[in-house]
């Protein structure tokens, strides 16, 4: 019984100090977010906050086309999505369940780009679409993450763990290639497509590194990009704004996690139904 | 009339040596036919070409007299039930049983109507809203069931479909089935390795070994006139007993000179009581009982004899002592089988 008891308290201090060591950074972001340019100097730093420092927020809109650049964030963001998920489902769907020729070839291949690093192919890259005129354009945005070796990996392995028949069964129900992937498979894979999504969501929405590469104006470019430039201004840093920036950028991704939560979960605890 | 024929089939996987060659099969309308054989026999293999699963390497199918190869499993008017069930997760029941349907474009009205009937037949009425994983084993199986019945196909494919339930729900699913058959009044082709399930639900029983068939015949037949040594082992619980014919002959018994094996089914013999010598169409074997086990409605003994060991099945309650005992069998309940294992008729 005191054992027990012992075990337990135990337990939730060990949860406790995990929550403090994720939670910590993020309030600190919060909070400062929120203090005069003077409280975010002052040593020893206040834990808290008595009159927050709104305005702050209204300053970050006031030094970059915050609207329009959390516009491009959405339209780049969206756009990449579609175009993996046109791309990503139906090439891990082949790979996982048919066998033609070059079939294990061209999967290979898809997962050596997985090796390359973005700062190898940056320059060739951007030489090729400024060639095609299309930098500062959404295209370039878009176009070099329209597919990922990595979903397509993942969404194969997925695919793969479905029992043979049912995607039998579904042929016996008069079901064809296209209706088994989208009726059947999809759904059964559907906490991977979450997840994925997920992932893909976050890295596009806080990429600074493409954004920053193929865009030289403000037109098209996206939040990190915008965030980051804040405290290049007038010389000396002001953490309260940059923090107030990096709230307003991260506030669409903890929504999404909030919504997706569930599914992550089952998609790495996932079980077939036997 | 027949309703699927295989003509010359040959069955391999990838450059392997063929698991069918030449197989001649002909299943006729109305049947239940099982496909029976140990595991590895090509039973399933032969399932899934009807299906349109597993294509064939050479030679023909036909379903109502048609060539079907090119033909798409779902257009072969076959319905198939796996031994895995192989419900779509994450459709609920009613759903399951709707998705073939609706891919065949049948109103709605007449889907509510055929879903509501089978439901009933198979008693999942109140199940209809449940998702797969909120079943048991057996109440799986019957929607599996439900979706292969609804689309009132002509042939029934069953590959092993009781495989996965325990032994009770086992039972009370094969009663079920043989009542399904009957009134549904289809072809049913049943792949089993299990002889009883073969027995009880087969008209006719195909028994297969290494791909080749090595006898078809009514249940009756399969196991009162086994042709070879296989089906004799294979057919009856516990196996015939096949004793060698040289031993026999040393010993003086009446054994037909070509004969090689002899075989006789445990619950055809008698063993103790009747100390006497055997009567005039008896033979009489000397043996010491090795273990004896109790099942309840008769006695199993494995006894030991200079011909080698062998089974006997008493119904008489009254248990023997272990040592010698004599065991009387009919002539006519004999089997004989020459060299090359086949059954010799005398």
């Amino acid at each position: 019984m005191k054992r027990n008891v012992l075990r337990r308290a135990g337990r939730g201090l060990a949860g406790l100090i995990l929550v403090l060591i994720f939670f910590a950074p993020f309030y600190w972001m919060v909070l400062t977010s929120l203090k005069t340019l003077g409280q975010t100097l002052k040593m020893p730093p206040d834990f808290w906050v008595s009159d927050p420092q709104w305005r702050n927020f209204s300053e970050v809109m006031r030094r970059i086309p915050f609207f329009s650049m959390l516009k491009n964030s959405i339209i780049v963001t969206i756009g990449i999505l579609v175009c993996q998920c046109l791309t990503v489902i139906p090439a891990a769907y082949a790979f996982a369940r048919f066998q033609f020729r070059g079939s294990s070839f061209l999967f290979g291949l898809t997962l050596t780009t997985m090796m390359i690093p973005a700062q190898m192919i940056f320059l060739p890259l951007f030489l090729m679409f400024s060639k095609m005129q299309m930098i500062n354009t959404y295209a370039s945005l878009i176009l070099p993450s329209a597919s990922s070796a990595f979903a397509i990996f993942m969404m194969r392995q997925t695919f793969k763990q479905v029992p043979d028949e049912i995607v039998e069964a579904a042929r016996l129900d008069h079901a064809g290639e296209f209706k088994i992937m989208c009726r059947v498979m999809l759904p059964i894979a559907r906490p991977t497509v979450v997840t994925l999504a997920l992932i893909t969501f976050i890295a596009t929405w806080n990429d600074y590194f493409w954004p920053l590469v193929l865009t030289t104006k403000d037109t098209v470019r996206t939040l990190p990009v915008g965030i980051t430039a804040l405290h290049l201004d007038e010389g000396g840093i002001d953490y309260n704004v940059l923090m107030a920036g990096n709230v307003l950028l991260v506030i669409p991704v903890m929504i999404a996690f909030f919504f997706a939560q569930k599914q992550i979960i089952k998609a790495f605890t996932y079980i077939g139904d036997k | 009339m027949d309703k699927i024929e295989l003509r010359n089939i040959t069955k391999a996987y990838a450059k392997n040596p063929p698991v069918i060659e030449n197989l001649n099969l002909k299943i006729s309308e109305g049947s239940s036919t099982v496909l029976l054989g140990p595991s590895g026999c090509g039973k399933s293999t032969i399932l899934r070409m009807i299906a349109g699963l597993e294509k064939e390497t050479a030679g023909e199918l036909l379903i109502d007299g048609k060539n079907v190869s090119g033909v798409e499993p779902g257009d072969r008017h076959v319905a198939m039930v796996f031994q895995n069930y192989a419900l779509y997760p994450t459709m609920n029941v009613k759903e399951n049983i709707e998705f073939g349907l609706k891919n065949l474009r049948i109103p709605k009205a007449e889907r509510e109507k055929r879903i509501q009937e089978i439901a009933k037949m198979v008693g999942l009425g109140e199940y209809l809203s449940r998702k797969p994983q909120q079943l048991s084993g057996g109440q799986r199986q019957r929607v599996a069931l439900a979706r292969a019945i609804v689309k009132k196909p002509a042939v029934f494919l069953m590959d092993e479909p009781l495989s996965n339930l325990d032994a009770k729900l086992r039972n009370q699913i094969r009663t079920d089935l043989i009542e399904l058959y009957r009134k549904l009044n289809a072809t049913f082709v049943y792949v089993t390795h299990d002889q009883v399930e073969a027995m009880s639900m087969g008209t006719d029983i195909v028994l297969l070994e290494k791909g080749e068939i090595r006898q078809i015949g009514s249940p009756p037949e399969i196991y009162g006139k086994p042709e070879n040594v296989f089906t004799a082992r294979f057919i009856g619980s516990p196996s015939m007993n096949i004793l060698s014919a040289e031993e026999l002959k040393r010993a003086d018994l009446p054994v037909p000179p070509k004969a090689k094996y002899v075989g006789f089914r445990p619950e055809k013999a008698s063993i103790g009581g009747r100390e006497k010598a055997p009567r005039e169409n008896e033979v009489a074997l000397q043996g010491t009982i090795l273990a004896r086990e109790m099942l309840g409605d008769q006695i199993l003994y494995k006894v030991q004899s200079p011909f080698g060991v062998f089974h006997v099945k008493s119904f008489d309650l009254q248990m023997l002592e272990y040592g010698t005992n004599s065991v009387l069998i009919k002539n006519s309940d004999l089997f004989y089988f020459d060299e090359e294992e086949n059954r010799m008729v005398c």
